[in-house]
């Protein structure tokens, strides 16, 4: 008898531990670059915090003024996953270019890319979306005061 | 009184400008007959083919021409437009920007060179840093349009080659 009320308080302390871990969804999504269809996935935070690899993901831009004051623009973006498929791919279409603003450090980043005749990439698809299941379990949230 | 001279002189004038008005209107009126009659097409007759092609079900028209002759002129006249029309090549791309740097075909080799030099130091499979990838930016950024691509194509490759280890 003691014994099973025992289990039942360690049952009733797991569940009210479990409980917190529920608050809110996640989705990690880890880097995973296919170059077979050329699409690349993954968030920036599980890309920081995936353990034992050297996986990242992102993408960025360069604005280097010309004589004339206009601007040469071109975009980038980059991965690697965890069995070290690695892929850069570049653009310079000004509307891609512009995308990128939309990144943030918790975005998950989608790109794909296309291989031209002198077999550089270049970058035709980008995505961005920032979700907050795509934030770290780590992330301490805001404390709830319903005192007030 | 003593105005009188300088009035009479005006009023001459004015007889002889009024004469030479009258001459010049008779003069036109003239030309104009002639040119009329010079014409292929009278302009009372293109009325006409005009009011019959209103008015037209399908008979006969006054000027002698049928409707179905009329409707078939201008579908010989159309199918030959646009025929014309469909000869013109339609580029579906964008017009590309003119390059603004100055094209010195000198200056774009020296360049085009200093681009694979740097790109040929920075492959040594270590870690690149940020001034010299800068530099090789800044580089490519002095070359026409087309050089510019390609010179990004070269870079793009050796970074994805594995002999350049870069990450922007």
């Amino acid at each position: 008898m003691k014994k099973t009320v025992k289990k039942l308080m360690i049952a009733a302390s797991a569940v009210m531990i479990a409980i917190p871990a529920y608050a809110g969804q996640t989705q990690p999504a880890l880097v995973d670059v296919d170059l077979d269809n050329m699409i690349a996935t993954g968030d920036l935070v599980s890309a920081r915090t995936e353990k034992k690899t050297d996986s990242f993901i992102g993408c960025g831009t360069r604005n280097i003024e010309l004589p004339d004051s206009t601007l040469f623009s071109w975009a980038f973006c980059q991965a690697q996953d965890a069995e070290d498929e690695l892929v850069t791919c570049f653009t310079q279409n000004p509307e891609l270019v512009q995308t990128i603003r939309e990144i943030n450090d918790t975005s998950f980043v989608t790109f794909s890319w296309r291989v031209e005749e002198d077999e550089s990439l270049t970058c035709t698809r980008m995505g961005f979306s920032t979700q907050s299941f795509y934030l770290g379990k780590e992330i301490k949230g805001n404390k709830v005061n319903n005192d007030d | 009184m003593q105005y009188q001279k300088p009035i009479l002189g005006l009023l001459a004038l004015q007889a002889a400008i009024l004469l030479f008005l009258v001459y010049r209107v008779f003069t036109l009126e003239a030309q104009l007959v002639d040119r009329a009659g010079h014409s292929k097409v009278p302009v009372t007759q293109l009325e006409t083919i005009y009011a019959d092609s209103v008015n037209a079900d399908a008979g006969p028209l006054e000027s002698g021409l049928s409707v179905g002759d009329v409707r078939r002129i201008f579908q010989e006249e159309l199918a030959v437009l646009e025929q014309k029309i469909d000869d013109i090549p339609i580029s579906k791309e964008k017009p590309s920007k003119p390059s603004v740097i100055p094209v010195d075909p000198r200056e774009t080799a020296r360049l085009e060179a200093l681009v694979v030099s740097q790109i040929n130091t920075l492959s040594t499979g270590l870690d690149v840093s940020a001034t010299d990838i800068a530099n090789l930016e800044q580089t490519i950024s002095k070359l026409p349009s087309a050089e510019r691509t390609k010179a990004l194509g070269e870079l793009n490759k050796a970074i994805n080659a594995g002999r350049i280890k870069v990450r922007f």
